[in-house]
Order: C-alpha cells, then structure tokens, then sequence
C-alpha cells in the first residue's frame, strides 16, 4: 500500500536524514523554479555556467508560462541601453503599476456623480495609503504616455519600424492611441472641475466630427451634457475595455517582437557599417537568464524606487472642486499630452482642425511603415525621414504651447490680475499666505505705506509689479489700475479676503474716448486649518 | 558586471521600500491633516454660498431678519432649539434636513415666507455637496455663538427718549434698513423713503407697514416686505416710526 510520505521516510533510510532532507528540498524547489535547482539559482546569481546539462536555463523557459514568452536569448547589439532605452520595458512596467494601483482604487471608487467625488475625499483623508495609490496611479499614467510616446519617437529614429517590423509599428501605434485614451478616460473620475471641463472639451471635438459627430459625442456622454450616464461610460472605458485592448495588442505587439523578429539591432551594426570589433560584440548571444533579466529587473527596482520617492516627497495628483457644469473655470486646458490638439483647434475649424487633421496625421502614422519602404535604416540614408521626425516634434512642442492658457487667449486684464493672485481653481499665491498673517484690515497698491508686513505685504508689492505690468501693454483697455485687498474676520477662524481691480477704460459705445471707472472683484474665505500646501 | 545589477537592484528596492515604510508610517497623521484641511474648505466654500443664497432672509452674520426668516448664529439655536421642537437627530441633520427640503409645513407664524427647498433632489438650485458646505458654515457659528433672548421672548422696551429716536432704533432694530434707504443709508430692495412723508403723507405710511401689498411703487415687486407688523407693532411703534420718517424728510 502507498503512503503519503513513504517515499521520503524510504529515501531516510536508503541515505541517511541530511541526504533525504536536501533531495527533497532540491525537489520542491525544482517543482516551484520550472526545474531549476538551488545550486542552480546561486551560479545564476553568482554568473557562473548553468550546472546541468542539458542547459536547465533554457528548460525552465519551456516549462514555465511567464518565462515561454521570452527569447532564450539575445544578440547583445539590441540590449543595449543607448540604442532601446529599455523604453518598452518600461512602458510594461508602468502599465504594470496602473493595474496594480488601479485594482487598489477601485475597491473604494463609485462611478457616480453624487458619490464619485466624496469617494476621492475619503480616499485622500481616510483611506490607508490611499493618497500614495493615487498619486502613483496618476504618475504611473504620466509616466506611461511619456515611455510609450519615447519609444515610438526611438523606433521611428533608428528606423526599426523598416521591414520586417512594419505590422509591429502598427500595433505600436494602436498601443499609442490606447494609451492616450486610458490616461484621458481617467481624467474625469475625480469628478472635479479639472475632470469635468477637460473632459467636456475633449467629447466636444468628437461632436465635430463629420456625419457621425452628434451621434459619438452622445454615446461617450450619454446625454447632451456629461452627466451620470458619461461618467459611467468613461469609467467602463477606462477599468475594462481600453485595459482589455491594452492587453491584447500588448500580447500580440510582443509575440512580433520575441517569436518573429527580435528587437532590432542598431542600423550601423545590422548593415556592416560599425567598426570590426563593435560588430563582433554585438551579435554575440546573451542568455536571458540571468545576463539581461537581471539587468531588467534592476531597472524596474529603480524605476519603482524613483516613483516612490516622487510621490514621498512632490508628486500630488491634483484634485479641484466638485465638478461644477455650471461654472466655467478660466482657462481649462486639455491634459498635457493633448495640448497639441488644443493648440490645433486655436487655427480655426474646430472640424478641420479638431477631427480631420488629427486622423489624417494619425493614419499618416500607421502608414509609414508601408509608405517608407526605403531598405535602409541609417540616418544618413533617411534625411528626409528624419527631418520630418524632428520637424515634427518641434510642431508638437509649439502646438502645445499654443494650447496652453498662455497664448492667444487672454482674458481682460482685471481677470486675469486676479485670477494670478487667487485662481478659481487651484492653490495660487493667496491661499498660500499663513492664516496669521492676513491682518484684517484695506490695503491698495496706491499706498504702499499701508502694506502688513509678512507674506501679505510681499503679495501686495507684487501686485503692484503686476498692475504696472498690465498698464504698460499697448493693446489693453487698462488705465489708472490699482489692487485694493480688504480682510475681515469672518467667523470663528474663518476670514474674508476681498481683491479688487479698479480700472479707468474707454467704453466700447464711446465716440468721445472718455474714461469710465470700472472694477472688478473676487471674494474668497480662508480657514485657519485649509492648509493649500497639502495638494500643492 | 551581473554583481554590480544585482548590488543596485538591491540598493533600489531598499530604497523603494524605504520610501514606502515612510509614507506608510506617516499616513495615519496625514490622514487627520486631510481630513482637517478638507472640513476647513468645506466651510470656505460654505461661506461662499450663504452668502449668496441665504444671507438674503438670514442675515449676513446668521442674525436672522425679524418678521423673514429666524437667527441661527445663536446659543439658543445651537443648544435649544432641537429639544425645543423634539428633533431627535442631530443638528447637522436637522439644517442639512431644512435647506435640501426646506419647510414642508408652516410652523411659525412670525416668519410669512416659506423656507425654499434647496436641494436639486426637491427641484432646487444646490448640490448636495453644496448643501453640506453650507451645514458646516452654519455649524462654524456655534463656538461663538452670542446669547440672545429666544424667539416669542418680551419684547424689551424700544430705547429712546423722543418718538424720533425711538422710532429710528426701530427702522434699524427691525431691518427696515436693509431694504429702504434713508439719506443715502440702507439697502436698495425696497424703495427710497427720505421722502415719503411730504410725498406720500402719514395715511399711506401707516397703510404700508401694516398692510404691504396695498400699494406696490412702481418697479418694486409685491410679497417681499413682511406682511405681519400689524401683529408685531403696538401703535406707539407705530407712531414712532411715522415721526422717524418725518424727521428724516427735514433733515
């Protein structure tokens, strides 16, 4: 009869306890390790050659499911940090971050109006760790679009999209997409005001998309406006289908790249222009185990580390006032990654330039490959290729400058003298004014002798350096300006704080150029226990 | 080579992990920070919108308006009213209660206009967001919050040696001011009266305060002045505030 056991307690007494207790632990560990031992894992560590024969490095990569996917091995040229930047490790890793942290948020998230916003309040102020989960998503989402985007631009520039890559690029360019639309369809769960209007900016592009534009805008907001069904639909977007997509185009993106064609060499060393010797170390094998996983998994150690230490010390994941449709903030702008497309839709029609361009250029994207079928890989064989390339990316840098609030679209100048002292949204330099130091009383920028001292006093001498400012340019309607601030004691530590602009201006309906007083004020409380700096 | 990955891999999760025990550490305290900070913008915000939608009836300062709507910034508000009328949940509730649903049912006479349901769940204008903005505000009068005699309490004498005096402490005392002007003093809701009495003459005075919407000036709209002082004011008031109003036109 077979006992559980009898096997060891037989091998005991065939070699003796120490013997049967290291053959046993050889064994379980082989059973976890897909077949390697621990002898094998210290001459990993140590670089030494595999024990065994045959080699049970390459059986592990058989037998294991995680390690099949990989190449056994590599040809060193293509490992190099100069050429890849390991940019498609990285992008793996930070998608790998958002899944993780994502499951996380999840758990105390509710995708609806009424709840959606108190749900981030509890998760910043109640949640254990909960502000660390969320500000490593939100910089877990940064950092993605960024290594995505690096990646693409270092694959067009060595040319590695060229034959027999191009479907690769394809599915890379998919992946782009995905990416953007990920890090955007999260943009609205906080369900604040950045949330709401950057949102409500970006659906108001697919509106102007031609034939089919009402009919998109409906489907991704539910309604007219963004509203209960919208946030909803965004959230399913962003916690199931994108990620599924995600998935699939990552697994098939790869398989190209570890079954079909590996990770291309540099250009010089795949078309015999480099040197003798670099030639001769480039196309040298490298195994995967352990030369370049232990080189990947230090990378992914540092990347971890440098997000942690981001988020301890400066990173915060904004967070606005509750989602307001009735309230326009000043200046919305798109998220970074989509300034381009704002600065864009400054040019005129909103349909040409909001929908037809962008497709266009995306198309053009997905194409090169097919269009540039040019057999070298070489800059010096590419000039036209890479000009583009960096042509485009100055376009991009300037585009996005356009789209932000600093170009083309200033408001007149008492907003904005406000709204750079005390913003609608945000902390600016007010808010940030000790609690103690806001000494009740008026104070104006006519009368500098009547300045508190501390921080206030500083704030008003600067708003006089603004008001100067804003006199002085030719085209503003902007005469005689000065900045009044008048602080009361509200309530129980609670004061208000009353900034005003007044201003001399020649009415638009004036024939004679007369001046009329104008002003303009913003009232704002401040608690003594608000504390700004914590989102800062 | 493979030493030197291993040696900073190693180095880099130390770090990593470093930087999480930290936060981890930390968290507890920051979480009451938050939690602080959150509550204080809370009554920012609250502030903001009292003074926009409430101070009208309520007073800029909570101090209610007779004859529109009660005090809240009071002692007896905060500690009697809620055993007063038999509430059993808390404070917080009962004004988070009022200004979504606002009065479902007239309970007291002194005050004709009805408290408006607020909240958009009753088809008002606020989120209920907003609405707990405006509880916390309210809540943040209740450290010093001023002793004042309860409502339906004796009247105290109006001070005051001639029907003059007398009759001006009760153009202010009564809120008068907050919608009539008086020799460029007082609010604009209502119309200007420094003129009234050679204008108009004492009849229509005495018409006016006790019956409002007998004559509505041109511009004004009816059934926002008080309709009870025929109740609240005993006819040497009444006489006061005519001699107020004509010593005004003289000066």
């Amino acid at each position: 009869m077979d006992i559980p056991g009898m096997a060891f307690l037989n091998s005991v007494s065939d070699k003796g306890i120490k013997r049967a207790v290291t053959d046993q632990v050889n064994d379980v560990a082989r059973a976890i390790l897909a077949g390697i031992s621990p002898n094998e894992v210290r001459a990993l560590l140590r670089g030494d050659p595999p024990t065994e024969k045959p080699n049970p490095r390459y059986r592990a990569q058989v037998k294991s499911f995680l390690l099949h996917i990989r190449p056994k091995f590599y040809q060193e040229g293509s490992t190099w940090f100069s050429h890849t930047f390991r940019l498609g490790l990285f992008s793996t890793l930070f998608f790998a971050v958002e899944v993780v942290t994502g499951l996380i948020l999840m758990v105390y998230y509710t995708p609806a109006p009424e709840v959606a916003y108190y749900d981030m309040l509890n998760i910043l102020s109640n949640v254990n760790m909960g502000k660390f989960m969320r500000d490593m998503h939100r910089l877990g989402a940064e950092l993605m679009v960024i290594s995505v985007a690096l990646h693409m631009v270092r694959v067009y520039f060595t040319g590695a999209y060229k034959h027999p890559r191009q479907f690769t690029w394809l599915t890379g360019v998919v992946l782009l997409l995905v990416t953007l639309f990920l890090s955007f369809s999260g943009y609205l769960l906080p369900w604040d005001q950045l949330a709401y209007w950057a949102v409500t900016i970006g659906t108001s592009m697919a509106e102007a998309a031609p034939l089919f534009g009402y009919q998109t805008n409906l489907i991704l907001r539910g309604s007219q406006d963004i509203g209960a069904g919208g946030l909803l639909r965004f959230y399913l977007l962003h916690v199931f289908l994108l990620p599924l997509v995600a998935i699939i185009f990552i697994s098939i993106h790869y398989y190209k790249v570890a079954r079909e064609h590996s990770i291309s060499l540099p250009a010089a060393v795949e078309e015999g222009e480099a040197p003798p010797e670099i030639m001769t170390k480039a196309k040298k094998k490298i195994d995967l185990l352990p030369d370049l996983i232990t080189s990947e998994l230090m990378w992914y150690a540092i990347a971890l580390a440098g997000m942690v230490i981001a988020v301890a010390t400066f990173f915060s994941a904004p967070l606005e006032t509750h989602a307001d449709p009735l309230k326009t903030p000043l200046h919305t702008t798109a998220p970074w990654y989509f300034l381009w497309l704002q600065g864009m839709l400054k040019l005129g029609d909103k349909t040409l330039w909001g929908v037809v361009i962008p497709t266009i250029i995306f198309l053009l994207l997905f194409a090169i490959p097919y269009i540039d079928v040019g057999p070298s890989r070489l800059a010096k064989n590419r000039k036209f290729g890479v000009s583009l390339g960096i042509f485009t990316i100055v376009l991009l840098v300037v585009l996005s400058y356009m789209g932000t609030g600093l170009w083309g679209v200033a408001a007149p100048p008492p907003v904005e003298l406000i709204q750079e002292f005390i913003p609608q949204e945000g902390v600016g330099e007010v808010r940030l004014i000790p609690y103690e130091q806001l000494t009740v009383g008026s104070f104006s920028t006519n009368d500098p002798s009547t300045y508190p001292s501390g921080e206030l006093g500083r704030i008003m001498e600067e708003m006089e350096v603004a008001v100067t400012r804003e006199s002085a340019k030719s085209n503003n309607n902007f005469f005689k300006g000065h900045m009044n601030v008048t602080i009361e004691q509200w309530q129980t530590g609670l004061k208000k704080f009353t900034a005003t602009v007044f201003w001399e201006e020649v009415p638009e309906s004036s024939t004679t150029g007369e001046l009329e007083e104008r002003s303009f004020e913003r009232t704002f409380y401040f608690h003594r226990n608000s504390n700004y700096e914590l989102l800062e | 080579m493979l030493d030197t990955k291993i040696l900073v891999g190693l180095l880099a999760i130390l770090i990593g992990v470093s930087g999480v025990v930290f936060v981890g550490i930390n968290d507890a305290d920051r979480r009451v920070e938050f939690e602080e900070a959150f509550h204080a913008r809370s009554i920012e915000q609250g502030a903001a919108l009292y003074t926009e939608y409430c101070t009208e009836c309520h007073g800029l300062q909570g101090q209610g308006i007779e004859g529109v709507a009660p005090t809240l910034n009071s002692q007896y508000f905060f500690q009697d009213r809620l055993s007063e009328i038999g509430y059993q949940g808390s404070l917080e509730a009962y004004i988070t209660l009022t200004v979504a649903g606002g009065r479902p049912v007239k309970s007291d006479q002194a005050y004709p206009r009805e408290m408006p349901t607020w909240s958009v769940d009753y088809g008002g204008p606020l989120r209920n967001d907003q609405i707990d903005n405006i509880v916390n505000y309210i809540m943040n009068w209740e450290e010093a919050a001023p002793e004042l005699p309860p409502p339906g309490a004796e009247p105290t004498p109006v001070p005051g040696d001639t029907p003059e005096e007398r009759g001006g402490n009760l153009f202010q005392g009564l809120g008068c001011v907050g919608c009539h002007v008086i020799n460029g003093e007082g609010g604009a809701v209502g119309p200007e009266l420094t003129n009234v009495y050679p204008e108009k003459g004492e009849d229509y005075i005495r018409e006016s305060i006790l019956n409002p919407n007998a004559v509505i000036s041109e511009g004004f709209q009816a059934n926002i002045m008080p309709q009870n002082f025929s109740e609240r004011l005993t006819d040497q008031d009444l006489n006061d505030l005519v001699a107020y109003l004509k010593s005004a036109s003289e000066n």
